[in-house]
């Protein structure tokens, strides 16, 4: 699998792997300023627990983005990557929506 | 050269046998061009960030006090965070079925939730304009 995986230096072929990595970077960038923003929304909900949610927005954003860095470059699991990415995002929602019917 | 061998697709075998889950997906057919697999997760980051921004979008219709009439407002920003909650469920389940038939050669599922997506906009749209009007 790893011989069939196009690396940064081929050039064509669509740049795929690239493509895709900027992609789950524009995503993580996204979360990573939803969890910052669920600070500052949350905080009068929460008080000091809307820090954790944040700070554990924060470093699931930046495992994201890691995970993606290297899957970039060498063949690995996607699987897992998306299903964490969908759960992140499912959770920020419930979240979301305790907010409002919360109010 | 390696280059041309990506582009004609999968040749060589996989050494390990494939662990990946869920077997649902990876336990059938074979490895397809990694351009099928990297397009498919792009996708699905882009229904990612669909979610993100209604989810935005329905907390700061609540958030920031728009003069929109309340009950309005409300009913439009819990819609829009439901679709956002449905978007990412959807987002996994087309994934896994469009890798499940680029792994088996079939055709592509129909697109997970996308009427419902578009509708729900739509209607969460008209619900803001009422709520301004009134």
């Amino acid at each position: 699998m790893s011989e069939t995986w196009p690396t940064r230096h081929e050039g064509d072929a669509g740049l795929q792997p690239q493509r895709t990595e900027l992609a789950w970077r524009r995503t993580s960038l996204a979360l990573l300023g939803a969890a910052v923003a669920a600070v500052k929304v949350l905080e009068p909900v929460l008080g000091p627990g809307a820090v954790l949610v944040g700070v554990v927005g924060i470093v699931l954003a930046a495992v994201l983005a890691w995970s993606s860095y290297r899957r970039a470059r060498r063949p690995v699991a996607g699987a897992r990557l998306v299903t964490t990415c969908a759960a992140v995002t499912l959770l920020l929602g419930v979240a979301s929506l305790a907010f409002v019917v919360g109010r | 050269m390696r280059c041309r061998r990506y582009l004609r697709g999968h040749t060589g075998a996989v050494a390990d046998p494939d662990s990946r889950r869920p077997r649902w997906v990876f336990g059938v057919g074979s490895e397809p061009d990694p351009r099928f697999t990297l397009a498919n997760e792009r996708t699905f980051l882009a229904w990612i960030r669909t979610s993100l921004a209604l989810l935005a979008g329905g907390v700061a219709l609540e958030a920031i006090e728009l003069p929109i009439a309340g009950p309005w407002r409300t009913a439009a920003s819990i819609l829009l965070i439901v679709i956002g909650i449905a978007a990412p469920v959807w987002a996994w389940v087309g994934w896994a079925r469009s890798e499940r038939a680029a792994r088996t050669s079939t055709p592509l599922p129909a697109p997970t939730g996308s009427a419902l997506l578009a509708a729900g906009v739509v209607l969460a749209g008209l619900v803001v304009l009422v709520g301004t009007l009134v």
